[in-house]
């Protein structure tokens, strides 16, 4: 069982696999989300990006809630 | 051929750049500029080419047909407006029906009704190659003296042309890119004014400006434009929070 020690870790486990499901179910060019993700602010670099959307790579939590925004943002589409 | 009518005053060139928000909007006004000063008795259309090393041609037309005309030339790569272009000379054909020299672009223009054409470059410095153009209907419509007027509008060109070029700079990214940088520098913005105001790092200035997002319902960037405008960070979450 997990202490409470490891809520972050796990957690992080959890965004991440989500990410990873929602660009593959977004259909979203990489190119065109790390531009986005840029734009709004991100850090990475495309190839980091790629790997943590690939669930091989973690990464800081301010960089992996900007990942979220810019998919949501951007499948949201002119909804705003 | 106007001889009345004063030659289109430098005044109205810079007018014309200074209102168009864009280059083919400049040559387009240009192209009418210059069919209005050589119209008179005889109608005349004019189209303007400009060929910039490492960009697509722009073509501006102060009609349909002369449009046509031009689209007609590059569909053949050949054509009397290309070759003043190309070949930065004059070219004058007195009588499309009678001139041998244009192969197929003789019966297209004359399909268009166009039975003169003069074409005249445009001196635009080192990197791009520019030509006035002349269509009328009837032969014969440019004589020696209206050839030099042509040459003397088109020198009087060269100089807005050349500063139209470079205020208008072939964009170096597409939209795209260009909307991403500019998304940035506005968030990149607000973030700095978050820190300085909160005296924090980065990441709790992104952090606040994703949840200011989130809680209106609004994109991040909007958010960092606001705080950019009025100056004014939104509120850390409290301790805890």
């Amino acid at each position: 069982m997990p202490s409470d020690g490891q809520d972050y870790p796990n957690d992080a486990d959890r965004l991440r696999r989500g990410a990873a499901q929602r660009f593959k179910e977004a259909e979203l060019p990489l190119a065109k989300l790390w531009t986005y993700y840029y734009g709004i602010g991100g850090d990475l670099d495309e190839m980091s990006l790629d790997a943590y959307l690939h669930e091989a790579l973690d990464i800081p939590a301010v960089q992996v809630t900007l990942v979220a925004t810019a998919m949501a943002e951007m499948t949201e589409g002119d909804l705003l | 051929m106007a001889t009345s009518k004063a030659l289109t005053t430098s005044d109205e060139f810079q007018d014309l750049l200074l209102e168009s928000p864009g280059f083919p909007e400049f040559l387009l006004g240009l192209a009418t500029l210059s069919a209005s000063s050589l119209s008179s008795d005889e109608s005349v259309e004019c189209t303007i080419t400009v060929e910039r090393d490492g960009a697509p041609s722009t073509v501006a037309s102060s009609s349909e047909e002369a449009q046509h005309l031009d689209e007609t030339q590059y569909a053949f790569d050949d054509g009397p407006c290309l070759a003043a272009v190309r070949q930065q000379r004059v070219v004058l054909i007195q009588d499309l029906g009678s001139d041998g020299r244009w192969g197929s672009y003789s019966p297209a223009a004359l399909k268009e009704g166009i039975h003169s054409v003069l074409a005249v470059p445009i001196p635009a410095g080192p990197s791009s190659r520019a030509a006035l153009n002349c269509y009328a209907r009837t032969p014969h419509a440019f004589e020696q003296d209206s050839v030099e007027r042509v040459e003397e509008l088109a020198g009087s060109m060269s100089r807005i042309l050349q500063l139209a070029l470079r205020l208008h700079a072939p964009e170096a990214y597409p939209e795209h890119l260009r909307a991403a940088l500019k998304s940035r520098a506005v968030v990149d913005a607000a973030v700095s004014l978050i820190m300085l105001q909160h005296r924090g790092g980065r990441d709790g200035a992104l952090d606040i400006l994703q949840r200011a997002a989130k809680s209106s319902n609004r994109r991040l960037q909007e958010i960092a434009s606001d705080i950019v405008q009025t100056g004014k960070a939104p509120s850390p979450p409290a301790e805890g929070a």
